[in-house]
């Protein structure tokens, strides 16, 4: 009797969960469809058909004629350097706020790296604009790495302090008993060790880094600086009505993120479950 | 004399050097992430157009925000959109946590790799997608009820105030349900067998089982969920996904896209910054209605 129950309640939940997965995917399903499409085919034969021929003619016309390539350059020349500094930095303040003693550590640690965590994009904007103004950095892509730059060091911190923590502290005595400075201790023993941190904070800094929409928005009005977000947003408002030509952008804005994602699937999983979770 | 100096100065640099360590971080922190922060509030006390001179107004931008009509609309469809955004995904992803954590813990790894997608897909991308799928004619939405025999009830999802709001909350719930299907799940996932074994012994039923073991023992998950869904549907998630999908018409637009039309649309920047200021006491407030619950549940 309960057995019986009991294979039922994994059917069913069995059942949903899948039902759920193709919820989520379809979306995405016919964005990766509709980009084959042509907008004539859309109106004449409906939204839920297969392509007719498989080209790649609007991705084409929406890298080269619409933008989309000078909007890949930027939000890698955005990405890159805000993903590397901020691991940087976060490698070097997570080591200290672990192994070494100094006064006003919680205290920083409290309102410097929790707060800086916490606070989104939406709650600065406005004082950001003015102080990217005064710095006459406006249209420059360093107005959004910088700000990027900081928080994503905030949350890597977290994540590598997490991970550190859980190293046994005889490690770092060894190590300078050793003669090797603390910088070299950090560079050589620990940065190694916590490549699973790394993958995780660095993977998701990535993804939110390329998705970030408002500070472009706000700092960046030369349409020639624009990152991938905001272009399909700005593509989006002139060409409203070209449904393939907008989910071949949307295809394309989404895809390096998806990329990132899969290949670094385990550590992203486990960094937002354990790391934010500390 | 020498090596005295050099002592002291190896003193002084190992006192110093724990600084040195945190300062690109911090330094970087405050000047761009927390000094913003802060300065926000003096902003509010100003009338600015951002570029002249400031006056100080004291209170009266937000003896002016109690009556004004757009930003009780914007408050409004933020509560809505708590409702979809964090309210929804939270109640039904404990339901699917405690349904999936022990059935399907292997197959349940696929399954939560396609569940994570929409968090590592800009918001503004998804609202291009749904912006088709809701879309009047054409659209996928309309289309799938023509088929099973529901046409009558297609129509223009984010072209109406009574479908709008509950359309754009609803992409909300379909972006966030599934990272709290992931957060539950681990977090159950670590809650000793034994526990549940036990309880069977007393006569448990499920349902039991999941308010008196399940539910508190997810008290370090809850949080996170809360605050970062809350984050999310006050700021550049709702913003970004009412941007694309009806620029803020029929009623939907979030306080902060209302802050940003404010503030670099319409040149009132001491008054916007005082919505931003709302917006951050709200957020704080939820905080602080979580750490209260929290410690009350334990």
């Amino acid at each position: 009797m309960t057995n019986w129950k009991k294979v039922t309640v994994k059917g069913v939940g069995y059942i949903i969960a899948l039902f759920l997965a193709l919820l989520v995917i379809l979306p995405f399903l016919m964005m990766f469809l509709g980009s084959f499409r042509q907008h004539t085919d859309i109106i004449r034969r409906g939204p839920l058909v297969l392509p007719t021929e498989w080209n790649l003619n609007n991705y084409h016309e929406v890298l080269f004629k619409h933008h989309f390539n000078r909007y890949y350059i930027n939000s890698i020349l955005i990405t890159v350097p805000v993903v590397v500094g901020s691991l940087i930095f976060a490698l070097m303040a997570a080591f200290a706020f672990s192994f070494m003693n100094f006064p006003f550590k919680k205290m920083i640690f409290l309102f410097v790296v929790s707060l800086g965590v916490m606070v989104a994009e939406v709650f600065i904007m406005i004082p950001l604009f003015q102080l990217m103004n005064s710095l006459k950095l406006i249209d420059n892509l360093l107005a959004v790495i910088l700000p990027s730059l900081a928080m994503s060091a905030c949350f890597s911190t977290l994540v590598i302090h997490s991970f550190f923590m859980g190293l046994p502290h005889e490690l770092f005595d060894s190590a300078l008993v050793d003669g090797a400075s603390s910088w070299q201790t950090l560079w050589k023993i620990y940065t190694p060790l916590a490549k699973p941190a790394i993958g995780a904070s660095g993977a998701l800094t990535t993804v939110w880094t390329w998705n970030t929409y408002i500070t472009p928005l706000i700092l960046l009005h030369d349409p020639a600086k624009a990152p991938l977000p905001l272009g399909l947003a700005l593509f989006q408002g002139q060409y409203v009505a070209d449904i393939p030509l907008l989910m071949a952008g949307a295809t394309l804005t989404a895809l390096p993120p998806i990329l990132v994602y899969l290949l670094f699937q385990p550590q992203v999983v486990a960094g937002v479950t354990h790391g934010a979770l500390k | 004399m020498h090596t005295q100096k050099s002592t002291t100065r190896k003193k002084v640099f190992s006192v110093l050097l724990p600084y040195l360590y945190i300062a690109p971080m911090v330094v970087s922190t405050i000047v761009f992430v927390i000094y913003p922060f802060f300065i926000n509030f003096s902003y509010s006390f100003v009338r600015w157009d951002g570029f002249g001179k400031k006056v100080f107004v004291g209170l009266q931008n937000f003896v002016q925000l109690a009556s004004d009509e757009r930003f009780w609309s914007a408050f409004q469809s933020n509560i809505i959109y708590l409702f979809f955004i964090v309210v929804l995904p939270i109640v039904l992803g404990l339901f699917m946590a405690s349904l999936l954590a022990r059935s399907l813990s292997k197959s349940a790894r696929f399954l939560q790799t396609i569940y994570f997608i929409p968090q590592v897909v800009a918001t503004i991308a998804l609202g291009t997608i749904f912006r088709w799928i809701y879309a009047p004619r054409f659209g996928v939405l309309n289309k799938l009820l023509e088929l099973v025999g529901l046409g009558r009830l297609a129509k223009p999802w984010l072209g109406s105030p009574e479908t709008a709001v509950v359309a754009v909350g609803f992409i909300g719930t379909w972006a966030w349900l599934g990272f709290c299907i992931i957060i539950f799940v681990a977090g159950i996932q670590k809650i000793d067998p034994c526990l549940y074994e036990a309880s069977l012994l007393d006569g448990a039923g499920s349902i039991q089982q999941f308010f008196y073991i399940t539910l508190p023992e997810l008290r370090f998950e809850m949080p996170v969920v809360l605050i970062m869904t809350t984050v999310q549907c006050l700021g550049s998630f709702a913003f970004a996904v009412v941007q694309t999908t009806t620029n803020g018409a029929y009623g939907t637009r979030p306080i902060a896209l209302y802050a940003y039309q404010l503030a670099f649309v319409e040149g009132k920047v001491g008054y916007a910054s005082a919505v931003v200021v709302i917006l951050t006491a709200i957020l704080f407030g939820v905080a602080l209605l979580n750490t209260f619950l929290g410690e009350k549940g334990n």
